[in-house]
């Protein structure tokens, strides 16, 4: 037993020594692969590995420009006219412009925010938001509904009455619009509008 | 002849007073300026007596008391537009700092329930519009 527990001590720290040299190897391994130049294949993608997926209009564009490529390296012929010159050369050029409109994508707003970006520019603002001509238009129409003789308005009388419909209309899509966060929705309907207008208690049907 | 002498004598005395008085008589003063305010007292008592019903009789302190009030009012209002131009660094009052200055407060907001020409609206979006996670 003495032996044995003699020659376990003994071959401990052998064991020891072989764990850190593979430590020390793994380490120096570690150290080459970072100092290694990266692959020309992954420099254009952070992640080489990563799938492409082919849609149908990528596909088409490709069999598009490939036959264009393949004119191009033909000489065209001399008895071509210069209008079909310049439409070769024009097909030349387009294949270089293609790659840049399609690397600058559109951005889009998600969907709410450009209309919460509106509420906030409208509510700072004070100015009339409807046309003045077509209110006018309007305006000398139902005049000329309840009285031919009169028939004319001054400026001032218009502003006015343009300000005070303004108002009413605003103050109306503020009550639907309370009614409809009411019913749990954010989207305005006309039984909104119906039931602001009966609660405010002014208006020809209630 | 002494009543006579006497007579001129007091004669002489009487027209020497008033020219005294002459020169005391003061300048009038308003009525505005005795009550120490700036809106027109007596304009105020005019129109009073012009819309009354009671054969025009107004009391004399009626007028002070309700120009003491309007000037409260102006004054109040014209703080607090003054207040908003402010704070959005401008120097002169539009309809717009008006209605933000009515709206703004409780008690004006339910005395003057009219519509301001010009003045837009108080800006409020409701919680539930706003989306929590979109980033304007």
């Amino acid at each position: 037993m003495e032996a044995n527990r003699f020659i376990l001590k003994i071959h401990k720290p052998i064991v020891k020594r072989d764990r850190e040299g593979k430590r020390r190897r793994k380490e120096k391994e570690n150290c080459k692969k970072r100092n290694r130049k990266p692959n020309p294949k992954s420099e254009g993608s952070l992640n080489p590995m990563a799938r492409v997926k082919h849609t149908p209009a990528s596909r088409k564009s490709a069999k598009k420009q490939a036959p264009r490529a393949s004119t191009s390296t033909q000489p065209p012929p001399q008895s071509q006219s210069p209008a079909t010159r310049e439409r070769r050369r024009a097909q030349q050029v387009e294949p270089q412009q293609e790659p840049e409109a399609q690397g600058r994508k559109k951005r889009r707003n998600r969907s709410g925010t450009v209309a919460l970006r509106e509420i906030r520019h409208f509510q700072r603002s004070c100015e009339l938001l409807i046309p003045a001509a077509p209110f006018i238009r309007c305006v000398k129409q139902i005049t000329n509904q309840f009285s031919t003789e009169v028939s004319r308005w001054t400026p001032e009388a218009v502003v006015a009455l343009q300000e005070a419909a303004e108002e009413y209309l605003v103050h109306l899509f503020e009550d639907g619009m309370l009614c409809a966060i009411h019913a749990r929705r954010i989207t305005l309907m006309k039984k909104d509008i119906e039931l602001a207008r009966r609660l405010g208690g002014i208006g020809r049907p209630w | 002849m002494a009543g006579k002498g006497g007579k001129g004598l007091l004669a002489a005395k009487t027209t020497a007073a008033n020219k005294d008085k002459d020169k005391d008589k003061k300048r009038p003063i308003s009525r505005s300026s005795r009550a120490g305010i700036q809106f027109p007292v007596g304009r105020i008592h005019r129109q009073l007596k012009q819309r009354v019903q009671a054969n025009g009789r107004v009391g004399a302190t009626a007028a002070v008391y309700l120009a003491s009030i309007l000037e409260y009012l102006t004054a109040e209002v014209l703080e607090l537009a003054g207040n908003a131009s402010k704070d959005l660094k401008v120097k002169r009052i539009t309809p717009r700092h008006l209605q933000l200055a009515i709206r703004g407060d409780e008690e004006l907001d339910t005395l003057i329930k009219g519509t301001i020409a010009g003045g837009g609206v108080i800006p409020h979006i409701h919680k539930s519009l706003i989306n929590k996670t979109a980033k304007d």
